[in-house]
């Protein structure tokens, strides 16, 4: 029974449904060899457990409240670049997508798999191996290169940094400059001047427009 | 395996028979599993969807029809509604990954007992479950906050309705508008009134629904497919 402590895989797990993330902790306690070595219900939560709890695995939720779950991957790995992140998500859209291959995850699995394909991409995880549900293969070009969407954004986004994506998917969460700022870890005028290099570039100058035009192209959900 | 077999046939008396209709396997499988742990609850099956659910609610004849719902969307009320129909004692239990105002008024249409959403713990469905069967009604609070007190109801457990459905037909047309992005000024003309007609009623609109952010609002029509992107 007991498993030494180097073959057992520490999987951190991050969901802002309690009912998910209690219930496949329960699943995922129940295999050998494998520990949950925390639950978080938001991505800030996540970043501040990374730290002291050091896992092996971040099987992370896509859309929830607070930090963008993107942004604080990227955090993650530039203080544990060994984190292996592997996303589950009800939502399936391009943007997602492309964020989850761009930063090298270990998979992107949407909320129609039983739970134990969740169990076998996480030791797939471990392996070196990525999981694509079908539904997220389809729409992935895999070249002798790497791996690409099978259809290019929308070019007016094609212009906008990574700083200004996350910009606006706060924007169109509703929230105020004050809060976008917190939550970038900036000060109020860089996030002012995020939103008015977006604004510019995408041409829509209202924040109403701005979320129907980020929920429309798959960049939040409404 | 003598002794617990046993245990079995003696639970199987009391135990609330379930059926869980859920189209993603991942909530399916793991709320099976968590509900089978449960002595005083027997999983009868379960089904993808309602078609798939009504055979095996004729077959077992459940207590308790457990049911996610996700979009907007008519069809699972439709399919409960027949499962409902022939077994007319059978309690309705929904569970929505979010608690959209036109998914609860369905619900309540078709008599629901229980209304549930993924920010509930999963100890709370099994205590929904039987406070159902005892014939309660649960409603979780995420939910609960989206109800209101139909006027001059005797019965205060059924008589709600959702926040949405407290709009007036003008406040719903302006609503329409106003999820398009559209302000006072443009809407004003359409509706053939003055613009401080129209502030009034985004405001009645905002007090109702509690949503107080244009981009709440927004998000609201988006979500609730009152307005198309």
């Amino acid at each position: 029974m007991n498993v030494s402590a180097a073959t057992t895989i520490r999987v951190l797990l991050v969901d802002d449904h309690a009912l998910v993330r209690d219930m496949l902790r329960e699943r995922l306690q129940r295999e050998l060899s494998m520990q949950v070595v925390a639950t978080a219900a938001s991505a800030d939560e996540a970043v501040a457990l990374v730290p002291e709890l050091q896992p092996d695995v971040i099987l992370m939720d896509i859309d929830m409240p607070g930090l963008i779950c993107f942004e604080a991957a990227r955090r993650i790995l530039a203080s544990h670049p060994q984190t292996r992140f592997i996303f589950l998500s009800a939502f399936c859209h391009d943007h997602y997508i492309a964020e989850s291959v761009r930063f090298g995850a270990y998979g992107y699995l949407t909320k129609q798999e039983p739970p134990d394909r969740v169990v076998t991409a996480i030791r797939a995880a471990m392996r070196g191996e990525v999981t694509y549900s079908n539904a997220v293969r389809e729409r992935l070009v895999i070249e002798p290169t790497g791996v690409r969407l099978a259809t290019s954004c929308e070019p007016r986004l094609e212009s906008l940094s990574a700083r200004e994506v996350e910009t606006l998917r706060y924007i169109s969460r509703g929230l105020s400059m004050k809060e976008i700022a917190a939550l970038m870890c900036v000060g109020r005028r860089t996030a002012e001047k995020h939103t008015e290099n977006l604004m510019r570039k995408l041409a829509i100058h209202d924040r109403v427009e701005l979320a129907r035009f980020a929920i429309r192209e798959g960049l939040a959900e409404a | 395996m003598v002794a617990r077999a046993a245990v079995g046939k003696d639970w199987a008396v009391s135990r609330t028979k379930v059926l869980l209709i859920d189209e993603h396997a991942l909530m399916r499988t793991l709320l099976h599993d968590y509900l089978q742990q449960d002595p005083t609850i027997e999983v009868i099956g379960t089904a993808v969807d309602g078609d798939e659910g009504i055979q095996l609610a004729l077959e077992h004849t459940p207590d308790v029809v457990v049911i996610s719902v996700d979009l907007p969307d008519h069809e699972p009320f439709k399919q409960v509604r027949r499962i409902a129909g022939v077994l007319p004692e059978v309690r309705l239990v929904f569970l929505a990954s979010r608690s959209l105002d036109r998914n609860i008024d369905e619900a309540l249409s078709i008599g629901a007992r229980g209304f549930l959403t993924a920010a509930d713990s999963p100890a709370a469905v099994t205590t929904a479950i039987r406070g159902v069967a005892r014939g309660e009604v649960v409603f979780s609070d995420e939910v609960r906050s989206r109800l209101v007190l139909k006027p001059c109801i005797a019965r205060p457990a059924t008589g709600v309705q959702s926040r949405l459905s407290t709009l007036s037909r003008r406040e719903f047309e302006v609503l329409q508008h106003l999820g398009r992005g559209m302000s006072a000024q443009q809407i004003a003309p359409l509706l053939q009134v003055g613009n401080r007609t129209v502030e009034k009623h985004a405001q009645h609109i905002m007090h109702k629904l509690d949503i107080h952010d244009r981009v709440e609002l927004v998000r609201y029509t988006i979500r609730e497919q009152i307005c198309s992107l």
